[in-house]
């Protein structure tokens, strides 16, 4: 019988911890540059980074900025009391159903002391019952960090989560539209 | 086959095992798909509804009261307000927001202390810090409650005229 050398088991051993990284290292490394391609194929604004938050949402669940990283998000400041409101409700309403199969996301976030979720729901009625995500903010933390000084104040987030574009009046649908689609 | 070469037939397989076993999770980790925001269904319908006020307090959350002497019969609180514009409405102003306050049924006094700052006595029995709270933001205002400890609440109430649900 052939004596093996002492250190042959360890070469052998190593090989195969060599085999295991590199077999693993590529998927990593491709999903890489596969994400990367994915980025470049859609446009990014040369805005400042979205800080991120979380907020509850109207049915009691949360909703992370973070999470919707890679969609456009349409952030709408809104008060239930706000008549204006309601009328960019319902173009965000038609604009999300429009494009959310191709990747936007609409929030809105309720700026209002307390969480008035009667209130919220009547408001939500009437802009249509639109489907989107309807948050939170009683503490105003979102608002000032986004230093929100009006209601109806619009933010679009791009897919790399940078501030497009924003406003702080009613947006019309128009605008809503030409603006969504120069980040889809 | 010598011993030798069985022995290292035996590591690559065992290698390979490991490499499958290794990266089968992690391969899915890389692919998992972004949350399906659901199926876009077109409804245009008119923007330009008519639109009425929905304003309504939720009574159920009721906020804590700052100041609430058993038996004095009042509870005082001072909030912090910022403008909030809002197109629909009024350009914000302090006065506006005072008169926000005093029209809480409940609310036995309110004043500003500045600009930014806003004085309320009311009875617990009859509202609550966050009925207050809301009419101060329906006025198009931030408002929070700002810390005051209970001696200086206390001298506020003092200076104050009761004017029994009818504030000055």
């Amino acid at each position: 019988m052939v004596k093996q050398k002492p250190y042959f088991k360890l070469m052998t051993i190593l090989m195969a911890a060599v085999f295991v990284l590199a077999a693993c290292g590529r998927p990593a490394a491709k999903s890489q540059e596969e994400a990367a391609g994915a980025a470049a194929s859609f446009e990014v604004s040369d805005g400042p980074p979205a800080p991120d938050w979380t907020l509850e949402t109207l049915d009691g669940q949360t909703f992370e900025l973070a999470d919707h990283k890679g969609e456009v998000v349409v952030m709408f400041f809104m008060a239930s009391w706000c008549s204006s409101c309601i009328l960019e409700a319902r173009a965000l309403d038609q604009l999300y159903k429009e494009y959310a199969d191709q990747g936007l996301t609409v929030v809105a976030i309720n700026v209002e002391p307390e969480k008035n979720a009667a209130g919220l729901t009547q408001f939500r009625q009437q802009a249509f019952d639109a489907p989107y995500a309807w948050t939170f903010d009683n503490e105003f933390k979102v608002t000032q960090l986004y230093g929100v000084k009006s209601l109806d104040t619009t933010f679009i987030i791009d897919r790399a989560g940078n501030i497009a574009y924003n406003d702080a009046f009613v947006t019309p649908y128009e605008t809503l539209k030409e603006e969504a689609e120069k980040w889809l | 086959m010598t011993g030798r070469k069985h022995w290292m037939l035996a590591a690559l397989l065992l290698a390979l095992a490991l490499s499958v076993a290794a990266c089968g999770g992690r391969s899915g980790e890389t692919t998992a798909p972004v949350e399906d925001p659901g199926p876009a269904v077109v409804e245009r319908a008119p923007i330009d509804a008519p639109v009425t006020n929905v304003a309504e307090t939720d009574a159920a959350s009721v906020a804590d009261i700052a100041v609430s002497e058993p038996g004095s019969g009042y509870a005082a609180v001072l909030f912090a307000i910022e403008p909030l514009g809002a197109p629909c409405c009024p350009k914000p102003t302090p006065d506006k927001a005072l008169e926000g306050a005093q029209g809480v049924a409940g609310v036995m006094d309110a004043r500003l202390i500045d600009d930014f700052t806003i004085f309320v006595r009311f009875d617990p029995g009859a509202t609550d810090q966050g009925a207050i709270a809301s009419a101060i933001n329906q006025a198009s205002f931030l408002v929070t409650e700002k810390e005051a400890t209970a001696d200086e609440l206390a001298a506020l109430a003092l200076t104050t005229n009761d004017t029994d649900g009818e504030s000055n």
